[in-house]
């Protein structure tokens, strides 16, 4: 990475806007949840609400690990330590949240019951 | 580094020395005794076991039972008899130990942190301080999970897996929820798991930063390679489940139910729970660690078959690159396998069908390797030294292992054979006769290294045929009786379900035809005990009276382990070491030596001078 | 000895041990994490209950946003002034961090302590309310099981020191009386002799542990227990081994391998089995002493009071016999007391009775009508009838509202609303809506409207970390609530009618307990992570004459750790406290 003192005087600024980006992006994810007038998709929280907060925090996310983590400009190990762990982490998620997709003995949960 | 650097003068303390000691191989020694005393108790357990299953209701012979206190005997062994709770009790905390106490700290820990930096040319590991920390997480995570044995619940129940909502249940009428097997058992777990990733993030760096000069990646051993997969594995596969421990942890301490589903009773009541959680999210994050431990479990040993077949074959590994690409394949696809093991959970058709597929296709990478050290053998000039011997073992006691595996991968076939000694055949065949008989080349493989001195070879052979012979008939009648339908968590072997007078209950008499194999197998057990005592006594006397090497490469072996004194100083190296080749140049037409190691300089010289860089340091 | 690449960058990889050491190390937190978050997504597609959606009060979180960022950019600031060598900026920069991670931690604190003292209730048919419970003078909230004893049994085995202090205190001044003579054995040897303890009808001193004392008492039954069971077990054991020794003597057993391995012999077995029993009536390896698991006392009527997390009750309803098995296997028996809890209620949720219809294809009749059923089952109480009329200002709000969404968005092509009001906004009086509502109510001229629930709806600062009960449930001089300003109604539910009880802890259900999990986990990275950089804040001055470079290396691997919690975070603020 850039070792120089004016390399590093000079991303010492681009540090200050991304955290002005990032806090900017908070504000956002927030008012997409909470102001009806930007309320995508059905009324409530739905399916689309929660890609969209997701994805803002995957763009939040993302200015975070290239940036302020350096990501931008690492080494090859790094990326594959680093990426690698996140495609497994993605699998994890993936396949978790398949699991009763296409079930053979599924109604509910468990059976359910009406206590009264 | 310069030559004079591993001249440390000064005498550390014995506990510095020997306790905390920050020294690669002596953690590696740390680890490799520990290890092989937890092997020990479980075999001890599994013992009491064996005898309950044979001889449901006879008292467990003295012999067995002398180590335990009165109290404890009158608390856990009705009559004498091992009854079905602690019987669950010995099960749940056989698989632990031998899992995650003794075969895992024996191959990686003990071995991996031995031999790699060595093979690399490192003077230590990267960071010597984590690796004793290390240490001493696993044994202090090890002593609370057997210390359990002491408390008033007794140790864990609920099996190795640990399954909700058995487990979640297990010792919950306890009003201290800390002080109870179960939970000293999941605190352990997290020790262990903290232990494993401090280990994993030294291997790795070690692996990918301290490696000589000249030692590029494919002059690497693929013990080498194995162990940078296996660091991988422990590194990504086991923060799922210090999850799954620390949820299970919440359960307990908080009440929650994560893994408790809506409308369970106890005791003829509601169970006070919220309810809402599901067993098959904790089979989810156990399995994704257990599968890829498997192979951290089968990588370290076979990666020390990899080394000793070639030393001893006297000609290079045969399809080096194709193993290291297949070891790589292997780490990769044993993350997306993990779900073949909850085929009856009632997962959905198609998450099944891409397991099984994924399964399948990692039979081909193991197979890559096994067939590759199988086709090592062809054509080599065999040396059947002691580790070459276990090594040859190694390969059709892990061939029937893998090949048994198979029909599991197959969701029909599974359906029938799920939870039944078929599965305890199975990968007992995998990790004993396989795993264990690899690790055990190993020991005798670097014990000259270690020690100076080889190990006896008549002990050896009184230990290896009756191992080989007993085990395969202690694990040989499994499959059978699995097939028959003998369920695995039988306490009493079945007795249970033999028929009544002139019953023509199907599987009563199946039970019954079957069942006399138990005998059979459990005097195996006690005989296959019996064997390992001439390898204890190795062990400990070799160090003392074995024959001793005549140089510092007594195997004539290639990689650069051997280029240390023996045993090898801190700091390891004399010289500045430096790669010229492949790890396995081995027969060499243009040497005159049948090996070619990887640290000599290339050039015109005469056999004489081959040795000269490789002299033993005279001052230690 | 020296491990290379310790500061210096390794030529080939470009990296220093640390650096890849923190990426890795990194990398399995990845895992970590992602273990969580597939945990959450799982419980949540898979849950058979209304999923608390949106449920956590913003603010909190969204400050605690701004913090972890603020402090993330500082630390890379820290870091680009050790590099351009400047202490003193470093010094500032990085204490700043550290502020941040405390202001963090306490916001977080106080988070939690909202959830921890609020209450869930769920009745029989699955309805919910929330609220405040009462306290007693120790600050114990008032949730108790309560029985007048009449008899309590101890297990000798397994009794609980704290449970038995607790039961002698409640029993306090009343009389104790043994139930049966206490007699207990003590060993000398293989002699056994019987020492009379208590008779029956005398009477057991509760205070402290000196002779005669219920403590004292039970220590000695419990030795004796104990040593009785060693002795007893030991008697079977050996009368076991002889009838083995003879079954297999009889057979002029040799061990035959090949009788073992064809036939298995029950007759045998059972034939050993008797024996043993003949072995041990007859007194060949001494006697079977009695060895009572358990020592009953009688009680004269006193109440206990018993956390409900202890036991079982085995009938709550006041007045009945009852019976209170504690997990100690302690068994208190006598006459069920008042065991109901008082609660300030702000919530109350219809969402999982509807739930429930719905998965048995009820019509949306009957639903409605088991939801006036609940309210009608109150009762005739102060904060019943409160309750009642708040529902009918909810259901006359939902219907405004719906009229609203319908108007403003307008159908779809079938016809239908584009948009309509979200189940929560249908089944759930909320705590904001109950302080509109009450508001509206005090006031005469003030019609119920969208607009006017909208201008008495508190907003965000005013129920910073839930629902405000200093604010609208104040307490008076006397302690107790302020009637004439109470917005919250009190009611008082009966043991008998409640499903499930618990404060807003991991118990309540999988929402919460997955919040705490993954919050209270990152929360120990924050602490984790602040240590660290601490450390280097401290003592890395020595490091930083030294070698300035090496401490920038220290201090980016320790910001790197840093950043990845702040980036955690980014994920867990939207999807735990906005979706």
């Amino acid at each position: 990475m850039a070792d120089s003192p004016e390399a590093i005087k000079k991303s010492i600024k681009l540090y200050f806007c991304i955290g002005m980006l990032l806090f900017m992006f908070t504000v956002l994810t927030v008012l997409v949840a909470t102001v009806p007038a930007l309320d995508f998709g059905a009324h409530g929280f739905d399916g689309i609400d929660a890609i969209i907060g997701v994805a803002i925090a995957s763009v939040k996310a993302g200015l975070v690990a290239f940036i302020f983590m350096h990501l931008n400009h690492e080494k090859k190990a790094i990326y594959w330590i680093f990426f690698g762990a996140i495609a497994f982490a993605v699998i994890l998620i993936l396949l978790f949240a398949l699991s009763f997709i296409d079930p053979i003995i599924f109604k509910g949960m468990m059976p359910d019951r009406i206590g009264q | 580094m310069s030559a004079d650097d591993h001249h440390d003068h000064h005498n550390p303390p014995f506990w510095q020395k020997y306790l905390l000691s920050t020294d690669h191989k002596m953690i590696g020694m740390q680890y490799g005794i520990t290890a092989l005393l937890f092997l020990l108790f479980g075999f001890f357990l599994m013992m009491m076991m064996r005898w309950s299953i044979a001889y449901p209701d006879e008292p467990v012979p003295t012999w067995i039972s002398w180590v335990f206190s009165d109290d404890w005997k009158a608390r856990w062994l009705t009559s004498g008899k091992v009854e079905g709770e602690t019987y669950n009790m010995f099960g749940a905390m056989h698989g632990t130990i031998m899992v995650f106490l003794g075969v895992v700290p024996l191959g990686f820990g003990a071995f991996g942190n031995y031999v790699t930096p060595l093979q690399i040319g490192a003077p230590d590991m990267a960071f010597p301080k984590l690796n004793c920390a290390s240490y001493w997480t696993y044994l202090v995570g090890g002593l609370m999970m057997c210390g359990s044995f002491f408390l008033e619940s007794g140790s864990a129940k609920s099996g190795w897996t640990n399954y909700p909502p058995l487990s979640a249940f297990a010792d919950a009428q306890h009003p201290n929820q800390f002080f109870t097997g179960q939970t000293q058992w999941l605190l352990g777990l997290v020790m262990l798991i903290t232990s494993s990733l401090l280990g994993s993030v030294n291997f790795i760096t070690t692996i990918i930063n301290l490696r000589a000069k000249g030692m590029t990646w494919m002059r690497m051993p693929f013990f080498v390679w194995a162990m940078l997969v296996t660091g991988f594995l422990l590194l990504l596969a086991f923060p799922p489940l210090e999850v799954a421990g620390i949820m299970q942890l919440v359960d307990r301490t908080t009440g929650s139910s994560f893994f408790q589903p809506t409308g369970l009773y106890t005791d003829g009541a509601a169970a006070d729970y919220a309810g809402g959680g599901s067993p098959l999210l904790y089979q989810h994050l156990f399995w994704f660690l257990g599968h890829p431990e498997v192979y951290v479990l089968l990588l370290p040993s076979i990666a020390c078959v990899a080394e000793i077949i070639p030393a001893n074959t006297r000609k290079p590994l045969w399809g080096y690159k194709s193993m290291v690409y297949a070891v790589l394949v292997l780490g990769f696809l044993s993350f997306i396998v993990w779900a073949h093991h909850m085929y009856l959970t009632g997962m959905g058709s198609s998450v099944s069908t891409f397991f099984q597929i994924t399964t399948v296709l990692i039979s081909i990478p193991s197979v890559v390797l096994i067939t590759s050290l199988l086709i090592s053998l062809w054509g080599g000039s065999i040396r059947f030294t002691m580790p070459m011997i276990w090594a040859c073992a190694f390969l059709p006691m892990f061939g029937i292992g893998g090949l048994t595996g198979l029909p599991l991968a197959f969701n029909l076939v599974d359906l029938h054979l799920h939870d039944t000694y078929y599965v305890i055949g199975h990968f007992h065949y995998v990790v004993a006769p396989g795993i264990l008989f690899g690790l055990f080349a190993g020991i005798y493989y670097w014990y000259p290294k270690m020690f100076g001195r080889y190990m006896n070879k008549t002990l050896g052979h009184f230990h290896f045929w009756p191992s080989l012979i007993f085990i395969n008939l202690v694990f040989f009648p499994m499959l059978l009786q699995g097939m028959a339908g003998f369920h695995r968590r039988w306490y009493n072997g079945g007795e249970g379900y033999l028929p009544a007078e002139g019953s023509e209950d199907v599987f009563a008499l199946t039970v019954q035809e079957w069942i006399p194999l138990n005998v059979l197998m459990s005097v195996s057990v006690f005989c296959l005990a019996a064997a390992q005592i001439p390898f204890v006594i190795n062990l400990f006397t070799a160090w003392k009276t074995g024959k001793k090497v005549e140089n510092d490469n007594p195997w004539d072996a290639t990689t650069l382990e051997w280029a240390t004194p023996t045993p090898p100083g801190h700091g390891n190296f004399t010289f500045d070491v430096a790669v010229y080749r492949g790890p396995y140049e081995y027969s060499r037409p243009d040497c005159d030596k049948d090996f070619y190691p990887q640290w000599h300089e290339p050039k015109e010289e005469t056999s004489s001078d081959l040795d000269a860089g490789i002299k033993p340091d005279e001052n230690h | 000895m020296e491990i290379p690449y310790i500061v210096n960058a390794r030529k080939d990889t470009g990296l220093n041990n640390s650096k890849i050491a923190i990426w890795l190390f990194l990398a399995s937190e990845v895992m970590l994490f992602g273990g969580l978050f597939s945990s959450y997504i799982f419980l949540r597609i898979y849950a058979d209950y209304p999923w608390p959606e949106r449920a956590l009060p913003v603010l909190p979180g969204l400050v605690n946003t701004f913090i972890l960022i603020a402090s993330s950019v500082t630390v890379v600031f820290a870091w680009a002034s050790l590099k351009l060598l400047q202490w003193r900026k470093f010094v500032g920069y990085m204490s700043f961090t550290l502020v941040c991670a405390v202001v963090f931690m306490v916001l977080k604190g106080f988070e939690y302590n909202a959830k921890l003292h609020h209450q869930s209730i769920q009745y029989n048919d699955w309805t919910s309310i929330e609220g405040h419970t009462h306290y007693d003078e120790n600050k114990k909230a008032d949730n108790y099981y309560t029985i007048n004893a009449t008899s309590v049994a101890f297990d000798l085995g397994s009794y609980y020191e704290p449970y038995l202090d607790t039961i002698i205190d409640s029993i306090g001044n009343s009389k104790v009386t043994a139930k049966s003579s206490i007699v207990i054995n003590d060993f000398d040897g293989d002699k056994v002799m019987r020492i009379p303890l208590v008779k029956q009808g005398e009477g057991i001193n509760l205070e402290g542990d000196d002779e005669g004392s219920l403590r004292y008492i039970l220590e000695l039954a419990k030795e004796s227990f104990i040593e009785s069971r060693r002795h007893n077990e030991q008697v079977r054991e050996s009368a076991l081994r002889k009838a083995w020794a003879n079954v297999k003597g009889n057979d002029d057993f040799r061990f035959n391998a090949v009788d073992e391995l064809t036939q298995y012999d029950k007759a045998k077995k059972e034939a050993a089995t008797e024996e043993a029993a003949a072995i041990v009536e007859s007194g060949v390896y001494g006697t079977i002493v009695p060895n009572a698991g358990a020592l009953e006392v009688v009680v004269d009527g006193a109440e206990i009071k018993i956390t409900p997390s202890w036991g079982k009750m085995s009938v709550a309803k006041q007045g009945e016999k009852s019976m209170l098995k504690l997990k100690d296997q302690t068994v208190i028996r006598g006459i069920a007391g008042d065991s109901g809890i008082s609660i300030d209620v702000d919530a109350v949720d219809h969402r999982h009775l509807v739930m429930k219809a719905r998965d048995r294809n009820y019509s949306q009749e009957k639903i409605d009508e088991m939801i006036e059923d609940w309210y009608k089952s109150l009762g005739d109480s102060k904060g019943a009838e409160k309750l009642r009329e708040h529902w009918v200002s909810h259901k006359k709000w939902r219907e405004l509202w719906a009229t609203y969404l319908k108007d403003e968005y307008g159908p779809n092509e079938d016809g239908e609303p584009k948009r309509v009001p979200t189940d929560v906004e249908w089944y759930r009086v909320t705590w904001k809506h109950m302080v509109a509502y009450e508001q509206i109510s005090r006031d005469k001229d003030i019609e119920l409207s969208l607009d006017t629930v909208k201008q008495f709806t508190p907003g965000m600062v005013a129920g910073f970390v839930g629902a405000n009960h200093g604010k609208y449930n104040p307490v008076g001089d006397d302690g107790k609530v302020k009637e004439s300003e109470r917005h919250f109604p009190v009611i008082h539910v009966a043991r008998e009618d409640i499903r499930f009880e618990s404060v807003f802890s991991p118990k309540m259900n999988n929402y919460y307990a997955i919040y705490f999990t993954v919050t209270g986990l990152h929360g120990l990275h924050v602490i984790g992570g602040a240590l660290v950089l601490g450390y280097y804040l401290f003592f890395g001055y020595g490091m930083y004459k030294e070698n300035p470079e090496w401490l920038a290396n220290r201090v980016e691997v320790g910001g790197l750790f840093w950043h990845f919690v702040d980036l955690v975070w980014i994920f867990v603020f939207p999807i735990f406290y906005l979706m």
